[in-house]
């Protein structure tokens, strides 16, 4: 059934009350114990025959299983029932099952309704039989009630393109973008700096296996660049998004790079002669670069940017000794450029927690005291000192380096987050590592809670880094950090292996600060409409059987956008992405539940007070007609226009008021029949 | 010696790791992350004062003051520990090479400089004499119920061997380290080897390489395991050495011959007879644990 179908679906409310040819077919389960064990199910099933157009009431141990089923599925082809009402677990679980067997005896699958009195009733009273009991009963009432009330409903089919949208380009978005692209689909990859590769690009080695970051990474990158499906759009920015599962309109700014792409050969003469210097932002500040620039070398595409904000706009670049190909462009503006695309995946990743609030540890104050990422871009051998770290006071070699873990990770007090990171572990034992090769002589401490080494071969690089390189694991969390007079470090804390309190003189302190949700991810979250869990992250449709998908159908998450990870774990997050959006691509088409909303046109007035109720944009006005209409395919039946509606205008399939009354009417014990 | 004092301030030295970890098999001490399951284990530890865990915390962080305290020497080398790391770590070994470490930096404690002079004078560290009154010591009268010679094939059938042993105490250096000075009357002339000998850089070379009662040891200790029917300490014990590599086989034997031989001391003063140590343990356990909580 296509869109245009969509009408042959009931469209009002006050057609037939119950016909008299309805034989409701009640089947009790047990779930073993779940809910046998807690109530009487031959009572159960004595109770359920008195309800009305009850035919059939039975009870089995495991209705889910295959012989369950066919009990149900026998009473169907028997013609003993038309309607169908199981009561078990939650529908969450097994709706889709018992639907299954209505369609596969030619029984319209809507004609079915499932009483959840595992959840509701027998796990939640399992030491009051008799009260659960009760809830039970009540519960088989409104499901009863309901299935009398329900009509048949074709389930919608939408055509998927197949193109996909990806955001941010990271080790995440990329390995999306390559599964995507390397299948066929078009790809459009979005990223808001002017170079792909996000944190990844600015790791020296990755644990536990210690291979060069860049090594491994810029491979990937330049193969998204060559691949043919693979648009890249960076330094660029979604505005906007329309349109719902396969269908989505989306809108991107193309920010001027006042530099014109397509002559830019990335010859680097510009940045030559640019007498503009300040911090680079890819080196967190500690190396320079020219106002016109590109972040590092090896960046993709390695073409270059001018940043307006520093720009003193003395036109050097411009002239034709300087820039053969005249790509400079002071006149450039913003783009919008639309695309359509069938799904999209959200690839943002995470920001590092700022620690400058944490007083007592002098991030900011005391020169001396760095930060997870800077000790990573002071270690790296493209890095600001060539890979040979050094005290930012002095600049001279540090020989005692303390690490401290958990700052801003593991923390409830405002500023900071409950979570763990996740990463901070592995990566301080890596940077400790890395130092310890460069300077065997060393001492290197790394002060502690707990270790979280949990990945394939991680415990194992943990335990080589105390057993063969003499790192020192000290368990407790700094106090406090004060700065000697020639700028090294007094660090506080307990030795609780010792029990004692500890005080001890280092050269240098990284701090080794967690991974937090973007600041814009709020912004992202409404733009592709997917929900936020409370740490702040993109929420997964289920935490363990639906990690990549998001609420909205045909949104994906990957990477540490969606949560704490390091780089196995965001691979494989993102081909799991990938592959779910690809599965929907590949269809081409998708089957969405027809619980849409639909306006019933005699009696809309056109006041559009539902038009911006409508959390989904689902909503808009015929101008020709004067009437709202809602959008089947962007519709996520939330309700939300139907209470809204001060004509009592609107209808939602499988849930209209006549539906719902009666559950009510069901619960309340009340026999009058609608 | 006086202790060295834990500062708050904590200065990590790390020589005493160093030197520790010049043995490629400890260098694994610095990989412990404190479970404790050593302390837990210790059956000293739930008798005196020794934390295992923290001595082994202290020697992988670098605290030197580590070969100052009391805990090493209260270690019974029983090798539980050692069995039960998860870490690997050779904790009773560490423990042993501690005490080496601090003896040779002059941190003894009164009884073992004690016992390093009876063996000065008497070739044993543990002297078979007689009783009070001369009467013949139990010992004798055991060796003779098996078939063995009333005195043991050592310094006292060779009392001339003595000197060898005070010779090889000065070439070491040994005599210097445990205070020890020949009284004037005896027979050793040391100065006159003195000359001839180079003093080894390491006393523990020398004494590993020379077990000097080694052989004699051997059969008296076979004769006594013979006798000793059911000691289940024993058991235990060799089920340890054939577990052993066999590089540090000897090593370890000789060393517990030796705690072995303190042990049988002790028991000489607190109890009358017995060189079995298992029925004499059981015995003797009891009392003191109730002796302490009658204490506490
Ligand atoms: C100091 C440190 C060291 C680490 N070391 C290791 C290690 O050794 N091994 C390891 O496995 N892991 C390590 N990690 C973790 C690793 O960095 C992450 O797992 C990985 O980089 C996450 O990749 P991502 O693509 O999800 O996110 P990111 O790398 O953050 O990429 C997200 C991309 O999206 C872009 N973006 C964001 N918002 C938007 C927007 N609104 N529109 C368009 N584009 C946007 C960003 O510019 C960025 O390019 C380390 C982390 C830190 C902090
Ligand atoms: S990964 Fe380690 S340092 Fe980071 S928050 Fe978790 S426990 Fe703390
Ligand atoms: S058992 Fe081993 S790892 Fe555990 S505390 Fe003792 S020495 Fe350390």
């Amino acid at each position: 059934m296509s869109k245009s179908d969509l009408s042959s679906q009931p469209t009002s409310d006050s057609d037939s009350s119950p016909s008299s040819d309805i034989r409701v077919g009640v089947y009790l389960c047990h779930c073993g114990v779940n809910i046998g064990g807690v109530i009487d199910m031959t009572e159960m099933v004595e109770f359920a025959k008195t309800l009305p157009d009850v035919v059939i009431a039975r009870e089995y141990k495991f209705y889910c299983s295959d012989n369950g089923q066919a009990e149900i599925a026998k009473d169907i082809r028997n013609g003993l029932v038309n309607r169908v009402v199981v009561a078990a677990c939650s529908p969450r679980m097994h709706e889709p099952t018992f639907r299954r067997i209505l369609v596969e005896e030619g029984l319209n699958p809507f004609y079915f309704a499932q009483a959840n009195i595992r959840e509701h009733a027998t796990w939640v009273n399992m030491y009051d039989s008799a009260g659960a009991q009760r809830i039970s009963q009540d519960h088989l009432r409104m499901q009863v009630a309901k299935v009398r009330q329900l009509k048949a409903l074709e389930p919608q089919i939408v055509m998927v393109r197949p193109s996909s949208l990806i955001i941010g380009a990271g080790i995440a978005g990329i390995n999306t973008a390559l599964d995507l692209g390397n299948q066929g689909f078009k790809v459009y990859l979005v990223e808001k700096d002017a170079t792909i590769g996000g944190h990844m690009a600015q790791l020296d080695k990755t644990f536990p296996t210690m291979d060069c970051s860049s090594c491994i990474l810029t491979p990937k990158m330049v193969e998204v660049s060559r691949n043919p499906n693979i648009t890249i759009m960076a330094y660029s920015e979604v505005e906007k998004v329309d349109g719902y599962v396969g269908n989505f309109q989306v809108q991107i700014r193309r920010k001027a790079h006042y530099v014109d792409q397509s002559k830019c050969t990335g010859c680097g003469e510009c940045a030559l002669h640019c007498p503009v210097v300040v911090g680079n932002e890819f080196d967190l500040g500690m190396s320079h670069r020219s106002a016109i620039y590109i972040p590092f070398p090896q960046a993709v595409p390695g073409l270059y940017t001018i940043d307006m904000d520093h720009c003193i706009k003395c036109g050097i670049c411009a002239t034709t000794t300087v820039c053969e190909p005249q790509a400079i462009n002071f006149d450039e503006v913003d783009e919008i450029e639309t695309v359509e695309v069938g799904t999209i995946v959200v690839a943002t990743g995470y920001d590092t927690i700022d620690v400058s609030h944490l007083g007592n540890y002098g991030y900011g104050r005391f020169e001396n005291v760095v930060t997870g990422m800077e000790m990573e871009r002071n270690l790296s051998s493209t890095g600001p000192n060539l890979g040979h770290p050094v005290r930012p006071s002095d600049g001279q070699t540090p020989h005692s380096i303390a690490w401290l873990q958990c700052v801003g990770s593991r923390d409830t007090r405002e500023g900071n987050h409950p979570y763990c990171s996740r990463v901070c572990c592995m990566y301080a034992i890596k940077q400790a590592r890395q130092y310890k090769e460069k300077h065997p002589e060393a001492e290197c401490y790394i002060f502690y809670m707990d270790i979280r080494a949990f990945g394939k071969g991680y415990e194992e690089f943990y335990e080589s880094a105390s057993h063969e390189y003499g790192i020192k694991f000290m368990r407790g969390r700094l106090a406090e950090i004060q700065e000697n007079p020639d700028k090294t470090l007094l660090i506080r804390g307990e030795d609780t292996f010792l029990g004692q309190p500890l005080a001890l003189n280092v050269d240098m302190v990284v701090l080794s600060n967690g991974v937090e949700a973007r600041a814009d991810a709020g912004k992202i979250a409404s733009l592709v409409t997917i929900q936020r869990s409370t740490d702040g992250f993109f929420m997964e449709a289920h935490p363990k059987l639906r990690p990549v998908d998001s609420l909205t159908d045909g949104v994906y998450i990957a990477g540490v956008a969606q949560g704490p990870k390091d780089i196995p774990d965001v691979v494989s997050q993102a081909k799991g992405a990938a592959s779910g959006a690809a599965i929907l691509m590949a269809k081409g088409e998708v089957e969405v539940e027809p619980y849409f909303s639909i306006v019933q046109t005699a009696l809309c007035a056109g006041c559009r007070s539902c038009i911006g109720q409508c959390p989904f944009g689902a909503i808009t006005f015929d101008s020709v007609l004067h009437v709202a209409h809602i959008n089947p395919a962007q519709c996520k039946g939330c309700g939300t226009c139907v209470s809204t509606c001060p004509n009592n205008a609107i209808l939602q399939n499988h849930f209209t008021t006549k539906q719902l009354m009666s559950i009510i009417e069901g619960v309340l014990g009340d026999d009058r029949v609608w | 010696m006086e202790k060295i004092q834990p500062n708050i301030i904590y200065s990590i030295s790390n020589a005493i790791t160093e030197e520790l970890i010049k043995d490629e098999a400890l260098k694994v001490v610095r990989a412990c992350f404190q479970c404790g399951t050593c302390t837990g284990s210790c059956p000293s530890g739930r008798r005196t004062a020794i934390r295992t865990r923290q001595v082994i915390r202290r020697i992988a962080l670098g605290l030197d003051e580590v070969i100052s305290s009391d805990d090493i020497w209260l270690c019974s080398t029983c090798y539980t520990c050692y069995e039960r790391c998860p870490r690997s770590i050779p904790v009773t070994d560490v423990i042993i090479k501690l005490r080496n470490l601090a003896t040779q930096r002059g941190f003894m404690k009164p009884p073992h400089r004690a016992v390093t002079h009876i063996l000065a004078k008497t070739g044993h560290g543990v002297p078979l004499g007689t009783q009070k009154g001369g009467e013949d010591n139990n010992w004798s009268l055991l060796r003779a119920s098996y078939g063995l010679p009333n005195i043991p094939p050592t310094t006292l059938s060779h009392p001339d061997a003595i000197t060898d042993i005070q010779t090889l105490m000065h070439a070491t250096g040994f005599d210097e380290l445990v205070g020890w000075t020949p009284d004037p009357q005896s027979p050793a002339a040391p100065s006159s080897i003195k000359s001839q000998s180079n003093k080894p850089s390491s006393l523990e070379d020398t004494l590993e390489k020379k077990p000097i009662e080694k052989p004699a040891e051997k059969s008296v200790e076979k004769a006594a395991e013979k006798a000793a029917k059911k000691s289940t300490d024993k058991s235990a014990s060799k089920k340890k050495k054939s577990a052993k590599k066999t590089t540090s086989k000897k090593k370890k034997s000789t060393k517990k011959t030796t705690s072995k031989k303190k042990k049988s001391t002790k028991k000489k003063t607190s109890k009358k007879k017995s060189s079995k140590k298992a029925p004499a343990d059981t015995t003797e356990k009891p009392k003191r644990a109730k002796r302490r909580s009658k204490k506490n």
